[in-house]
């Protein structure tokens, strides 16, 4: 059978038996959603890069402990999703020492971080009001607790289903309904009320 | 009027409820303005997140820089990738290892080789396998006996003890 046609946990197999071209092709198959998915929690571009490819490292690394239980969606969102939080975690202490310094030193750091981004947006219809509100949107996101922030990306913008969304977080499926509950009634009062 | 749906909107909105539930909600939400409104901002939101899109990304140098990264990944770290690439050295040095073990482990090992009694014995071992003499080990076993066989057949023979 050709590896175009081979589902992804065949694929997933074949890497562990050391595929290259099984690898490339998973890798052709997830790069966008990985990215995205990165680029969601990151909300920066370099970093949505690093830790989608780091991701693929880790699946190439450890294809062999793929039981097949899972689907392998949901087994390499959960390295994925791991591997941008582990990003996070990093990272917190050096942001914070360097909006410190940047306080210090009289420059301005702009808290909004979807004004950090060159080009967050490419809808070319967006109004001025538009794009504020979207700022506060995904300003209102980024103060989201983590697995809030993951369980509210992985549903809304890749539309898994709570279940694996739960497999995803390694949580139970109430708890995830929990945090999507408590995260979209957080982000509607931040902005629902607001034009 | 139904009471309303607040923990429900989220898993309708996402498809996630049975038929009857669906319809359940969908109608307290026809009847119920708050509800309705906390509905119609909720699908806007999961509308808004879904629509934003990441800056756009070269895919084949992202596959190249990727190619890059795992190289070096496994050159720091031989037990990854050189697994991969040299399995067939891996296995020859582990049956080599081995082989040294199982020499050293004999009797009379240790690189001081064989002593004579062992060499014998492995001579025998040897002989006996080729004669197929270790798949009837029992007999083998009991070859004393068959020597005490002989003696008592003879024994008639034996010279009488006085006797020159």
């Amino acid at each position: 059978m050709d590896s175009l046609d081979l589902s992804d946990e065949a694929l997933c197999r074949r890497v562990a038996g050391q595929g290259a071209r099984a690898f490339d092709l998973l890798v052709e198959r997830y790069q966008e959603r990985a990215y995205r998915i990165a680029w969601s929690i990151l909300r920066n571009q370099e970093d949505a890069k690093d830790c989608s490819q780091e991701a693929f490292i880790r699946l190439h690394e450890s294809a062999r402990t793929f039981a097949g239980q899972a689907k392998f969606s949901t087994w390499f969102y959960r390295i994925l999703v791991n591997c941008c939080l582990d990003h996070r975690r990093r990272g917190r202490g050096w942001r914070r020492l360097l909006a410190w310094r940047d306080r210090d030193g009289g420059e301005t750091a702009d808290s909004d971080p979807v004004e950090r981004e060159p080009a967050p947006f490419v809808d070319p219809g967006d109004t001025l009001d538009e794009d504020r509100r979207m700022s506060r949107l995904w300003k209102a996101v980024e103060e989201l607790s983590p697995q809030q922030r993951a369980a509210v990306l992985l549903s809304c913008r890749e539309g898994l289903p709570t279940k694996e969304i739960a497999e995803v977080l390694s949580l139970s499926e109430a708890t995830v309904r929990v945090h999507l509950h408590r995260a979209l009634i957080r982000l509607r009062r931040r902005i629902g009320s607001q034009p | 009027m139904t009471r309303h749906v607040d923990e429900r909107l989220i898993p309708y909105l996402g498809g996630e409820l049975a038929p009857d539930e669906a319809r359940e909600v969908q109608g307290h939400a026809a009847e119920c303005p708050a509800c309705r409104k906390t509905l119609a901002e909720l699908e806007r939101l999961a509308a808004d997140l879904a629509r934003t899109v990441p800056p756009p990304i070269h895919w084949g140098a992202y596959r190249a820089e990727l190619r890059d990264k795992l190289e070096r990944r496994g050159q720091a770290r031989p037990g990854l990738l050189h697994r991969w690439i040299w399995p067939p050295v891996s296995v020859a040095l582990a049956a080599g290892l081995v082989a040294v073990l199982l020499y050293a482990s004999l009797p009379g090992g240790n690189g001081r080789g064989p002593i004579p009694g062992d060499q014998a014995a492995i001579e025998n071992s040897i002989l006996a396998s080729r004669l197929d003499l270790i798949s009837r080990l029992e007999l083998v076993q009991r070859l004393d006996l068959l020597e005490d066989l002989d003696v008592i057949g003879g024994l008639d023979r034996l010279p009488l003890r006085g006797e020159g």
